[in-house]
C-alpha cells in the first residue's frame, strides 16, 4: 500500500514537471509572436526587418506611438469604436436572441420554411453595390445604425444559439414554469436567459470582436463621419505610406518615410488588439461550456 | 482549370455590373456631338482624389483665383482613400457628381462610360473659344490629342501627364528620353572589391567570380564587422519597378522591365512587337541564372521579400550587389562605399560573349481619365473655362508642387522659377520640401509637357542628378532606343482582348520565370509545353496581333 502510494506519488509528480514544461512550451510559442509585435512596435524596422531584435527592442524608438497618438482622430475613433462595439454587441445579440428563441420552439408554425429562409442568407448575398442602393434608399447612409442593421443576425450563430436552446434547456423545466404560472416572456427573461449565460458570453465576445475590427462597413456607409478606431488606423497608415511612395516618385527620401509606414503597422496592430486582450479574460470562464454546448450536439 | 473559373467568375461580374449600371445610366445619350451652350450653373460639385496628406481643396490659395477668373464656385468632394470603391458605387447609383477629378479612370473604363453617356464628349468643346490654352497644347502636340481621342473618336476627359524627361538637363528635344527609361540602377560594393583587389566587373562572369569572392571571404563581417554569415552576395526583388533583378539580363539581350503597357512586350527596330518570355535569349537567360541562385549567390528571399526588407539588408551593409533608384536611399550609411555596376556582357563561350544590351521602358502615359465631366453637368462651358486655365506652365506647376511664395520662392534672371530649398523648407515651415509639396498637390488634369523644364521652372535636384546619370552613364549601354509608345490607342475589341488576357500572361510568365530561376532551367519538354500553355490559355497570340496592329496604327499616323 505504502508503495504503491509513493510510485503514484513519484508519476505524479513526473507528470506535473511534464505537463508544466508542455505548457510551458506551448505558452512560449503563443505569446513570443505577440511579445515580438510589442517589441518591433519600440524598435528600428529596418533592424527588425535583418533580423537583429530578439528579446529587446533594437535601434529604440517612440516614432510609430508618437505619430499615432499625435493623430488627432484616434481619441474620438476610440470613442466611436467603443459606441458601435456596444450598441451593436447589444443588439446582435438581442436579435440573436429573439431570433433563435422562437426557432427552437418545436410548435412553431412554419418552422422549416423560416429556416430555409434564413440558411439561404448564409450561402447568397446580394453584393456589394445591391447592398449599397438597400442601404442607400433606406436613408441608413451616414447613419451609425448603417453598421448594425444590414446584416444584424448573424445567421451561424444564430443556429448555434437555437441548438443550444433546444438541448441544453430542458424541455420540463420550460413546462414547470408555465405550470407555475409564467407568461410566456417570464419565461424567457427568468429561466432561459440567465440558464443559457454560456452561449450568450460567446456570443457576446463574437460580435464584439466582429464590431471592434470592423472597418469596411463603416468606410462604405459612413461616409467620412464617426469613424471607428480601425479606420482611424488604415488612415494613418495609408497617410504615412503614401507619404513616402510620393516622395519615391522623384524626390528621394523614401527609405525614411517608409521606415515610419513599418513601424506604424506593429503600432496600431498593438493598440487595436489591447483593448479585446484586455476583455478577453473576464469572458473566458464561460468560454469552454458555451463553444461545447451550440457546436457539438446540434 | 483556375484561369477559365477566374474569367468564368470575372464574365458573371462583369454582367451583373453591367445590368445594375445600366438602372443607374441616363435616359437620353448626351454625347449627340453639339455644345451645350447652358451658362447658367455656376456652382458645381465635383468628386476626386486628393493626396492623404493634401490640407484640403477649399483652402487652396490657387485654386481659389482659378475659380475666381473663371466666376464658378466649386464643392469639393475629396477622397484620399479607397477612391475606386466610391467611384463605382456611385456610377452604378447614378448618385454622381458633376465631374470626377484625380480619379484615375483606365482607358477601358472612360470608353465604357463614354458610351453610355455618364461621360460628357469634349471634342465640340474643344475650340479655341472655349479652350485656348488647351487647344493651342493640342495644336503642338497632336500625340496628345491622339492618346486621349477613343476608338469611337470621342474625347470623354481632359489631359494629363508628367513627361519629365532628359531634355530638362539640355538634351535636345527630339532625343530625349523619359527619367522612367532605365528603372534600375544595379549598385556593387566599391570599397569591398579594393579590400579584394578586384575591378569593377564588365561582364556577367566577372560579376560572378566577385560574388563568389563576397561569399567566401564574409565580406559583410570581415570589412564592417557584422555578425559572421551575413554577407549577402547580391539581393534584389524578382520583376519590381526600380528594385528588380531585370538589369542583369543585359548580357543576354534584353531588360524586360515591369511597366505600363504589357510585361515582356518588345517592339524591334524593324516595327514587329514579340514577347521576350519565348525567346531563346530568355531560356538561356534563365538557364544561366539558375545556376548563380543555386551557388547562394542570389538572395533566397529575393522572390519574396518587400522594399523594405531590401533596404533593411542593404542598410546593415549585408549587401555586395543590388538596384535601387539611387545608391543613397538604399545604402544610407553605407552609401559612400557603392558605385554604380555597368550593365554586363554575357557569358563567355557562348553566343552571348559581347552582347549587352538594355532596352528602354517608356515614359509615363497620358492620360484622359483624371478630370472627367459627367452627364449632369449643365453648364459645361462654365467648368471647361476653369480648367483650361490648368493648361498654362505657371498654374499647372503651383498645381503640382504649391503656389509662388511658397514652394516657388522668386525666378532668376532667365524668368525660371526657384523651387524652396531643402533648408527654407526646414526654416520657415518646420517640413521638409517633399512633405510641403503634399499640402498643395491638386491631383487632377496637370499637363507637365517636357518644355515647361527649360521654360518655366526647374526640376527637383535629385530628379536633375537622376536624370545626369541616365543619359551619361546608363544610356550609352542601349543600342537601339525603340520602345513600344505607351500612348497607343486600342480599339474597343482590342482593350476586351487586353482585359481579358494580359493580366493571366503576364502573371502566368512571372511565376514561370521565377520557378526557373528557383528550381532550374527548362527542359525542352517544359519550354514547348510553357510555350503552347502561353498560347492556349493566356491569349499570347492575340495580345501580340492587338499590340502590333495598334502600333501599326499609331506609326502610321504619327
Amino acid at each position: 500500500m505504502k508503495n504503491y502510494d509513493r510510485a503514484r506519488g513519484m508519476s505524479d509528480k513526473t507528470s506535473d514537471i511534464v505537463l508544466v514544461v508542455i505548457c510551458s512550451i506551448v505558452l512560449l510559442i503563443v505569446a513570443y509572436p505577440l511579445y515580438y509585435v510589442v517589441v518591433a512596435s519600440f524598435s528600428d524596422p529596418y533592424e527588425v526587418y535583418a533580423g537583429k531584435t530578439f528579446l529587446l527592442p533594437s535601434g529604440f524608438t517612440l516614432d510609430g506611438d508618437k505619430a499615432v497618438f499625435l493623430n488627432e482622430g484616434i481619441i474620438s475613433g476610440f470613442l466611436n469604436s467603443v459606441l458601435y462595439t456596444v450598441i451593436g454587441t447589444v443588439f446582435s445579440v438581442g436579435m440573436l436572441y429573439i431570433t433563435a428563441y422562437p426557432m427552437a420552439q418545436k410548435d412553431l408554425p412554419g418552422r422549416k420554411l423560416l429556416s430555409i429562409f434564413f440558411l439561404i442568407t448564409m450561402y447568397f448575398g446580394g453584393g456589394l453595390v445591391p447592398t449599397y442602393l438597400v442601404v442607400k434608399q433606406t436613408h441608413l447612409v451616414g447613419s451609425m445604425w448603417s453598421l448594425f442593421l444590414p446584416g444584424g443576425v448573424a445567421v451561424g450563430n444564430m443556429i448555434i444559439v437555437r441548438n443550444y436552446f433546444q438541448n441544453s434547456i430542458p424541455h420540463e423545466l420550460i413546462e414547470a414554469s408555465e405550470i407555475d404560472g409564467c407568461s410566456k416572456l417570464r419565461t424567457f427573461f427568468n429561466i432561459v436567459v440567465p440558464l443559457s449565460k454560456p452561449i450568450l458570453s460567446v456570443m457576446v465576445v463574437f460580435s464584439m470582436v466582429a464590431y471592434w475590427n470592423d472597418w469596411f462597413t463603416a468606410l462604405i456607409y459612413l461616409g467620412g463621419k464617426g469613424t471607428p478606431l480601425p479606420l482611424v488606423m488604415r488612415n494613418i497608415l495609408i497617410k504615412s505610406s503614401a507619404t513616402a511612395s510620393q516622395a519615391a516618385t522623384i524626390s528621394g527620401g523614401y527609405a525614411e518615410l517608409n521606415k515610419l509606414t513599418e513601424l506604424l503597422k506593429f503600432c496600431s496592430m498593438i493598440i487595436a488588439a489591447l483593448p479585446m486582450l484586455m476583455i478577453y479574460p473576464f469572458v473566458q470562464k464561460y468560454f469552454e461550456k458555451g463553444f461545447m454546448a451550440g457546436a457539438v450536439k446540434g | 482549370m483556375k484561369n477559365s473559373i477566374k474569367k468564368g467568375c470575372a464574365a458573371v461580374l462583369a454582367t451583373v455590373l453591367l445590368l445594375t449600371g445600366c438602372s443607374g445610366g441616363l435616359a437620353s445619350n448626351v454625347n449627340d456631338g453639339t455644345v451645350n451652350s447652358n451658362l447658367e450653373q455656376t456652382e458645381f460639385n465635383i468628386m476626386g482624389g486628393m493626396s492623404a496628406l493634401s490640407s484640403g481643396y477649399e483652402g487652396n490659395e490657387v485654386l481659389q483665383a482659378l475659380q475666381q477668373n473663371a466666376g464658378i464656385k466649386i464643392n469639393w468632394e475629396t477622397l484620399s482613400d479607397s477612391l475606386g470603391e466610391q467611384v463605382n458605387i456611385r456610377i452604378t447609383g447614378g448618385q454622381y457628381p458633376d465631374a470626377f477629378m484625380g480619379v484615375g479612370f483606365s482607358n477601358y473604363d472612360i470608353a465604357r462610360y463614354g458610351d453610355d453617356g455618364t461621360f460628357l464628349d469634349l471634342t465640340p468643346y474643344l475650340t479655341p473659344d472655349i479652350m485656348p490654352n488647351l487647344c493651342a497644347i493640342l495644336e503642338a502636340h497632336p500625340e496628345i490629342r491622339a492618346a486621349i481621342t477613343m476608338e469611337d473618336g470621342g474625347i470623354y476627359g481632359l489631359p494629363s501627364g508628367e513627361q519629365m524627361t532628359t531634355a530638362g538637363i539640355g538634351v535636345p528635344m527630339d532625343e530625349a528620353f523619359s527619367i522612367f527609361s532605365v528603372p534600375q540602377y544595379s549598385m556593387i560594393n566599391k570599397a569591398w572589391l579594393d579590400e579584394l583587389k578586384l575591378e569593377v566587373p564588365t561582364s556577367l562572369d566577372e560579376l560572378h567570380d566577385v560574388l563568389v569572392a563576397f561569399k567566401e571571404n564574409d565580406m559583410s563581417a570581415t570589412y564592417y564587422g557584422n555578425a559572421p554569415g551575413s554577407t549577402i552576395p547580391m539581393t534584389t526583388g524578382f520583376d519590381e519597378w526600380c528594385w528588380g533583378q531585370n538589369i542583369f539580363y543585359s548580357g543576354f539581350g534584353f531588360t524586360n522591365w515591369p511597366n505600363d503597357v504589357c510585361n515582356d512586350l518588345l517592339l524591334k527596330p524593324d516595327g514587329t512587337v514579340e514577347f521576350v518570355c519565348v525567346s531563346d535569349a530568355y531560356r538561356d537567360c534563365l538557364t544561366y541564372f539558375h545556376s548563380w541562385y543555386n551557388e547562394g549567390l542570389m538572395d533566397v528571399e529575393m522572390f519574396s521579400q518587400t522594399d523594405s526588407q531590401l533596404i533593411a539588408k542593404c542598410q546593415q551593409g549585408y549587401v555586395g550587389v543590388s538596384t535601387w533608384w539611387y545608391i543613397e536611399e538604399l545604402m544610407d550609411d553605407y552609401a559612400k562605399d557603392y558605385v554604380f555596376l555597368p550593365p554586363l556582357t554575357g557569358p563567355k563561350g557562348t553566343p552571348y560573349e559581347d552582347v549587352c544590351n538594355v532596352t528602354i521602358r517608356p515614359g509615363s502615359p497620358i492620360s484622359s481619365g483624371h478630370l472627367n465631366i459627367t452627364g449632369k453637368c449643365k453648364s459645361p462651358i462654365n467648368l471647361l473655362k476653369f480648367f483650361d486655365q490648368w493648361y498654362d506652365g505657371e498654374v499647372v506647376m503651383q498645381l503640382q508642387y504649391g503656389p509662388k511664395g511658397v514652394f516657388f520662392t522668386g525666378q532668376d534672371e532667365k524668368g525660371m522659377w526657384l523651387a524652396i530649398s531643402e533648408e527654407e523648407a526646414r526654416s520657415q515651415y518646420g517640413k521638409s520640401a517633399g512633405e510641403l509639396r503634399n499640402l498643395y498637390e491638386v491631383w487632377g488634369p496637370k499637363l507637365l509637357l517636357a518644355e515647361y523644364y527649360n521654360e518655366v521652372f526647374y526640376m527637383e535636384p535629385r530628379a536633375i542628378e537622376r536624370l545626369t546619370d541616365l543619359d551619361e552613364f546608363w544610356m550609352p549601354h542601349v543600342k537601339d532606343t525603340a520602345f513600344y509608345p505607351v500612348d497607343c490607342v486600342f480599339t474597343g475589341m482590342e482593350m476586351e482582348t487586353l482585359d481579358w488576357h494580359k493580366a493571366d500572361f503576364e502573371s502566368a510568365v512571372r511565376e514561370q520565370e521565377g520557378l526557373w530561376i528557383k528550381e532550374g532551367g527548362p527542359t525542352d519538354a517544359e519550354w514547348e509545353a510553357y510555350k503552347q500553355r502561353l498560347i492556349d490559355k493566356c491569349g499570347m497570340n492575340d495580345l501580340l496581333k492587338v499590340y502590333q496592329d495598334a502600333y501599326e496604327r499609331y506609326a502610321a499616323a504619327q
